[in-house]
């Protein structure tokens, strides 16, 4: 056929990957606030639509023509694009592969600048404070565990929780609700501890913030599970993962802790680098695009990608250890949003949890969908978030599982809130890290609920 | 004078003085006579579906008679269709089918027009398995009663271009005009049909043969029965031998039915084609309003009447154990098509007309309760008015916005009377 | 059109509750346009309610005050139909996604209009039971928009098209009054309204509730793909099939575009060199009669040389086979970012010289045509991709868009088979119809809807300006020239 179109005319400028989009809608079904607002500005057609919009109205200010786009504003459409979860269900099911998160994060990096509302440079201000300062700062974020711990004892968040003003204020009162229990134990990890025969493959462990702070038990099992399956691993430098960063656009903060653990992560000579929380490993491995056209950085952190891996798919790469212990129980696995619609491991942590003697896996009727937790997200959009909750409740609820199990903190916080039992003949449900599971079939003991 | 005018012929039918038959034999001489009853608002009966009392009457009327439109206006082989003239009666369409080795797949009586058919959505013997007549249409060419032609369709089988006139048309019951026009969709027909007859005891027996016989299917490796129809008949439990049974048919290449008949328990009587041809006549024309061949004035079917109940098939064992003890429907003869989840009640009149409020209240039961719909389709003429109003639309709103359309297109009711 | 005025938003916001009528531009012009790109108009507002009651609520005060209003589900239909061209506003109807009840027993499923068609099936399948009709949308389409379109799919060549599926609905008129027709089972009562509301496209009245039909899921199934190295050879073979009295749960057309876009998209692997591919499925409830009928569908496919024939081996492969299909209008977007997608049906018998018209069509106007459509049931879907930036485009674009119509209705095809006719072919609807049949269905039409609020212009061709033009392009076309609307 005689014609001067074709493919490789699109695509040169990342906008033009909004091009991708030819508006079918096959996205809308799976898109978590758009299932509980109802409304097609939140939805993934409906932003990408307006994030064109913003684009053209971008590009006829530079170049001083006028466009047609004159009813939209900035300000009325950027809110529509902080109201997404991130969760990415929209790029599994676009049929004509549409980079949905590249162009989200690309747009919310170009607009973060851009105040929506009277508060958001004060928001923004705190925002960054805390990606840079705190979540940084091992020493911070353990003393703010053990700060925390103490407040429980004392009861000031139940206490908190009765105060009407207290429930209603921004962050705070989300946070209340979501206040987890923190288990006791705390055995520190710290860098240059190391575990398991040097023979073993090098698998470096990456702690992260919320992780460690919360969830440190789950690096132990992680490290018995390895050691158990002969690898060797350890703990390398490093620092936060940037990921709550650049899901809010703040790349420079981003892109600044991408490099500092791209240098020593690296220097450290790892055969893997294993996480076992979703939003880290999904920011970690995607730091090769982050680099991208760098002179310095590009090759490393081309090969920095590759070693990256989640636990449940570091599992599957060899057979696993027979497990002695029987586990007779009834499992749902929720799948992070960042393993499997970000990363794409969809079939991986299903098939070791299968291995594990005595479980029965029961499916979830809607897998795709988010929690609605999404890093900070249920602190800044608790409605929508807690909507999205009730949803994924109803699913899991019906199956009346004995365990949950998923593989991202943020995911492990929201169900621990959501998940209460509402009524007395409803069945408390154990909510763990699917690595907790396998560690207990290995025979470690502690990890389930009494 | 009219003769001329209208380019029909006239003539005086039936031995009754006031009767008239019109016969045209151009579609515009057709269009012309029905704009005439409807410009002088005379009545008008076309077909053999008694609508109302004026079918039986022996008022002065104008009957229609549209057996000279009965030709085949386009057959295109190839892509399994058919348009013909709707005064085509069903053989002279199985026999243009078979011609070219097809087959339409509902069977229905001889004699009965497709108009007729059309116009009723008569269901068949096979309509569990192949649907009901309107699932067959594809293209309609309809006379509304001021005249005017509308179309709707074309050889193709898919269709959503514009409003539906053809749903709208399909099994309207004259009330909207005629279809003079139908594009029908055909079969290839199987290698051969074998009819059996079994002989039951109780409704219970019957329906688990039937059951056996549908279900049969699962079983692995085995032939499942093709069957095409199957009927079972209960008058009840006094009845002489012979009368209660199960008459259904299968279909299939001559090998897998040999096969099929192994498995067929012992006791199972096989019909010759004349005489399961015989039974079939008689189901079809005792389950249908369509009393083509009779004549309107006879007193015969003031005998009888019938009703039609349809429910999901699986349901309707169970809606039939709650009404059987019901003093209102005994002695009762039922007819039951199985795989379509239809039933019909031959019901005495001498001693049933007095039934007709339970009727009412079990219409209302069926759609409420067990999502069904209960006509009458065969009544006592002085019931006529009744009859009419048991089978309107049980939903109120529904049904008066379906009499506003029929006051609509007629408006001087020369169909309806 | 400007934002409704405060006070009757207020009245909506009463009806439905604040978060529930979205006003703000952006909101609303997300609204502006549905699955066809081509036509935008953007809605005064958007009203999302949760019952029956509230959507008659919201028709009672368009109704009072005269505003028109178009109900939308999810918003994937392929003619306009969802866009509110005269203004007014848009009833999104996807937060009633209730499934009321499945019963087994009856084989029905009672649903909530904005339940999607995946998600039925998805709470079906523990009975064993499926909904047939399967648009290549349905992991996002509404119920809703099926009954509205009367929509169709890969499988309707055997178990047919929606109508055929659905048993009772309950509508709301466009006064708000709420009526029921139908009931469990396939028998009419009265007049066959059910029929002619399906596929009404929302001009009657909004649909809020259905029952519908559910099918015994097939337990032997076998897909295949036949390649053909000639177009021609491939639509005969089409018809031999048919006519052998053979009836495929599928069967699909591609041609070698499209093979090559798929290709690209999901890797399936599909021959390369094929001027065009068949895909197949049987189904049927035993294995024996599905081993016999496959031998018998070779045997009528073998004279007609298939360069290749592939058999799914797998339930994966097979999945991934239709997920290809579905997903190949979408893998256009891999060449342009928007297509312009004709429906037509043809008689069976013409498809090879209307196939080969296509082709010609997108030659002589340079443009790109993808052909990728229900070949059992003869109809087309030709894809012409389109760069909505490229005016010059557009024009060559609409132009063969035209010819193809011409051509198909030359033969005695029809406009549309599953996608409507919205706004985008009302324009073509007096090239099928008469001016009496026009007039039946326009009284049809008001005898529902006498003020003509429920999605108006659409369907049917209207009066040829309205008032204001919109129109940004100097493209001379009917589409554009009737509605005043703009790209």
């Amino acid at each position: 056929m005689t014609t001067d179109i074709n493919a490789e005319n699109l695509a040169d400028s990342p906008f033009d990957l909004l091009k991708a989009c030819i508006h079918c809608g096959m996205c809308l079904s799976t898109c978590p606030t758009y299932r509980v607002t109802g409304s097609e500005a939140e939805s993934p057609r409906g932003r990408l639509y307006l994030m064109k919009h913003l684009d053209m109205k971008h590009r006829g200010a530079e170049s001083g023509t006028q466009t047609n786009e004159r009813i939209t504003s900035a300000t009325g459409i950027l809110p529509h694009l902080d109201n997404c979860l991130g969760c990415l269900s929209c790029e599994t099911a676009c049929p004509s592969g549409v980079q949905y998160g590249e162009l989200l994060f690309k747009t919310r990096k170009d607009w973060v600048s851009h105040p929506r509302t009277f508060w958001y440079p004060l928001q923004r201000w705190v925002k960054q404070l805390i990606f840079s300062h705190v979540l940084t700062h091992r020493k911070w974020l353990v003393s703010g565990r053990h700060f925390y711990k103490l407040l429980q004892r004392f009861g000031v968040f139940s206490w908190l929780k009765r105060l009407t003003w207290a429930r209603s204020l921004p962050w705070v009162g989300p946070a209340l609700a979501l206040a987890p229990v923190i288990p006791h134990r705390y055995k520190p990890l710290h860098p240059g501890l190391s575990f398991g025969n040097t023979s073993g493959e090098r698998v470096a462990l990456m702690l992260g913030c919320v992780m460690d702070a919360v969830y440190n038990h789950v690096h132990w099992a992680t490290i018995q599970v390895l050691v158990e399956n002969g690898y060797y691993v350890y703990i390398p430098e490093q620092t936060c993962c940037g990921a709550l960063a650049h899901h809010a656009g703040e790349e420079a903060i981003a892109r600044d802790l991408a490099q500092q653990n791209l240098v020593s992560i690296l220097h450290s000579n790892p055969d893997w680098i294993v996480l076992n929380s979703a939003g880290c490993g999904s920011t970690m491995k995607e730091i090769s695009k982050q680099f991208a056209g760098d002179t310095v950085f590009e090759e490393k952190a081309k090969h920095f990608s590759e070693k990256v891996v989640d636990i449940m798919v570091l599992l599957t790469k060899k057979p696993l250890r027979p497990m002695k212990k029987r586990l007779s129980m009834t499992v749902v696995y929720h799948a992070a949003c960042h393993l499997q619609h970000a990363q794409k491991v969809r079939l991986e942590p299903e098939a070791v949890l299968r291995q594990i003697p005595g479980i029965d896996l029961i499916p979830l009727s809607e897998p795709e969908l988010c929690c609605g937790s999404a890093g900070i997200y249920n602190l800044e959009h608790p409605e929508i978030s807690a909507d999205i909750m009730a949803l994924k409740r109803l699913d899991i609820i019906k199956t009346q599982a004995d365990v949950l199990v998923s593989g991202n903190p943020g995911c492990l916080l929201q169900f621990a809130a959501g998940l209460r039992p509402q009524t007395t003949e409803e069945k408390p449900i154990a909510i763990l890290h699917p690595i907790e599971l396998l560690a207990e079939a290995y025979g470690y003991r502690g990890y389930l609920p009494q | 004078m009219l003769q001329q005018s209208l380019g029909a012929s006239l003539t005086t039918s039936g031995g009754k003085k006031n009767h008239y038959t019109l016969q045209p034999h151009t579609l515009e001489s057709l269009q012309n006579c029905v704009s005439f009853c409807h410009n002088n608002h005379l009545p008008l009966q076309v077909g053999d579906l008694p609508l109302s009392s004026l079918y039986f009457s022996e008022k002065p009327r104008l009957i229609l008679d549209v057996s000279s439109f009965n030709a085949v206006h386009h057959f295109p082989v190839d892509d399994l269709l058919i348009t013909v003239d709707t005064g085509m009666t069903a053989l002279e369409l199985q026999k243009e089918c078979e011609a070219q080795n097809l087959q339409y797949p509902l069977w229905f009586p001889d004699n009965w027009t497709q108009m007729d058919i059309l116009l009723s959505d008569q269901p068949s013997l096979e309509t569990g398995f192949l649907g009901y007549p309107r699932d067959t249409v594809t293209a309609t060419e309809w006379l509304s009663p001021d005249g005017g032609i509308s179309h709707y369709g074309g050889e193709v089988v898919k269709n959503v271009s514009g409003y539906d006139l053809n749903k709208c048309i399909l099994g309207s019951h004259y009330q909207l005009g005629l279809i003079t026009r139908a594009t029908l969709k055909l079969a290839v027909p199987p290698e051969a049909e074998h009819h059996y007859w079994l002989e039951i005891s109780s409704l219970e027996e019957g329906y688990g043969y039937y059951q056996s016989l549908s279900h049969a299917d699962k079983s692995e490796g085995t032939t499942p029965f093709s069957l095409k129809r199957c009927e079972l008949l209960f008058r009840n439990s006094h009845s002489s031998p012979g009368t209660n049974g199960l008459f259904f048919t299968l279909s299939d290449s001559l090998d897998s039915l040999e096969v099929q008949a192994k498995r067929l328990p012992g006791d199972v009587l096989k019909l010759s084609k004349a005489s399961a041809r015989k039974w079939m006549n008689t189901l079809m024309k005792q389950s249908s309003p369509i009393r083509r061949g009779e004549n309107p004035l006879s007193k015969t079917h003031e005998l009888t009447m019938t009703l039609e109940v349809c429910l999901p098939p699986l349901k309707v064992f169970k809606w039939l154990h709650s009404i059987v003890n019901r003093p209102e429907i005994k002695p009762f003869g039922l007819q039951w098509r199985m795989a379509a989840g239809l039933i019909y009640f031959h019901l005495s009149c001498l001693e049933d007309l007095s039934s007709f409020p339970f009727w009412f209240e079990q219409k209302e039961a069926l759609y409420k309760h067990w999502g069904g719909t209960l006509r009458m389709i065969q009544a006592p003429d002085s019931q006529g008015q009744l009859m009419s109003e048991l089978n309107q639309a049980p939903h109120p709103l529904t049904r008066q916005l379906m009499q506003q359309w029929v006051k609509t297109i007629d408006p001087h009711q020369i169909f309806t009377g | 059109m400007d934002v409704l005025e405060e006070a009757i938003l207020e009245q909506f916001r009463t009806a439905v509750g604040e978060r529930f009528v979205l006003s703000s531009p952006e909101e609303r012009l997300v609204y502006d346009c549905d699955g066809c790109v081509l036509l935008k108009a953007i809605p005064q507002a958007i009203v999302l309610p949760k019952t029956t009651e509230e959507v008659s609520a919201v028709v009672k005060i368009c109704h009072t005050h005269n505003i028109p209003f178009v109900a939308r589900g999810a918003g994937t239909g392929l003619s306009g139909g969802a866009l509110a061209t005269e203004g007014g506003i848009i009833i999104a109807l996807n937060r009633m996604d209730a499934i009321i009840e499945i019963d087994p027993v009856s084989r029905t499923a009672t649903v909530e209009v904005g339940v999607v068609n995946a998600w039925l099936n998805r709470e079906a399948r523990p009975y064993g039971l499926f909904y047939a009709p399967d648009p290549s949308s349905q992991s996002a389409c509404t119920l809703g928009g099926n009954i509205a379109e009367n929509a169709g799919g890969i499988h309707c060549l055997k178990y047919g098209v929606t109508v055929d599926h659905i048993l009772g609905l309950e509508l709301v008129l466009p006064d708000g009054d709420v009526l029921w027709v139908g009931s469990q089972t396939r028998r009419i009562d009265g007049l066959n309204f059910l029929g002619t509301i399906v596929g009404s496209e929302g001009t009657f009245g909004i649909v809020t509730r259905a029952v519908v039909q559910l099918l015994p899921i097939p337990v032997h199934i076998h897909t295949m793909l036949l390649a053909f190295d000639d177009t021609a050879a491939a639509c005969r073979c089409i018809s031999a099939i048919i006519q052998r009295g053979i009836i495929p749960a599928a069967l699909e057309f591609m041609d070698a575009f499209t093979v090559n876009a798929v290709n690209q998209a999901f890797s399936v692997g599909f021959p390369d060199s094929a001027e065009a591919v068949l895909l197949i499925e049987l189904d049927d409830k035993t294995s024996l009669g599905l081993e016999t009928s496959l031998e018998e569908l070779l045997s009528v496919v073998a004279p007609f040389k298939p360069s290749q024939t592939q058999h799914a081996k797998t339930e994966e492969e097979r999945v991934q086979l239709w997920k290809a299909r579905k997903g190949a209008v979408a893998a256009y977007g891999r060449y342009l970012p928007a297509f312009y997608l004709h429906d037509c049906v043809i008689p069976r018998r013409h498809l090879a010289t209307v196939l080969a018209q296509i082709i010609a069509i997108g030659q002589r106007h340079d443009v790109l045509i993808g052909n990728v459509f229900h070949a059992g049931d003869g109809n087309l879907h030709p894809n012409i991709l389109f760069d909505p930036d490229n005016q010059a485009m557009m024009t060559r674009v609409l132009k063969a868009g035209e010819e193809i119509l011409d051509a198909c209705l030359t033969v005695g095809g029809v406009l549309s088979g599953e996608h409507g006719i919205g706004i985008e072919k009302s324009a073509y609807m007096s090239r099928l119809f008469t001016p009496e049949d026009l007039a039946r269905m326009a009284g049809l039409k008001r005898l529902f809807d006498p003020k003509n609020l429920a999605n108006p212009e659409k369907i049917l061709p209207h009066r040829s300006s309205c008032g204001e033009n919109n129109t940004a392009t100097s493209i001379s076309h009917p589409l554009f020239t009737q509605h005043g609307a703009w790209i």
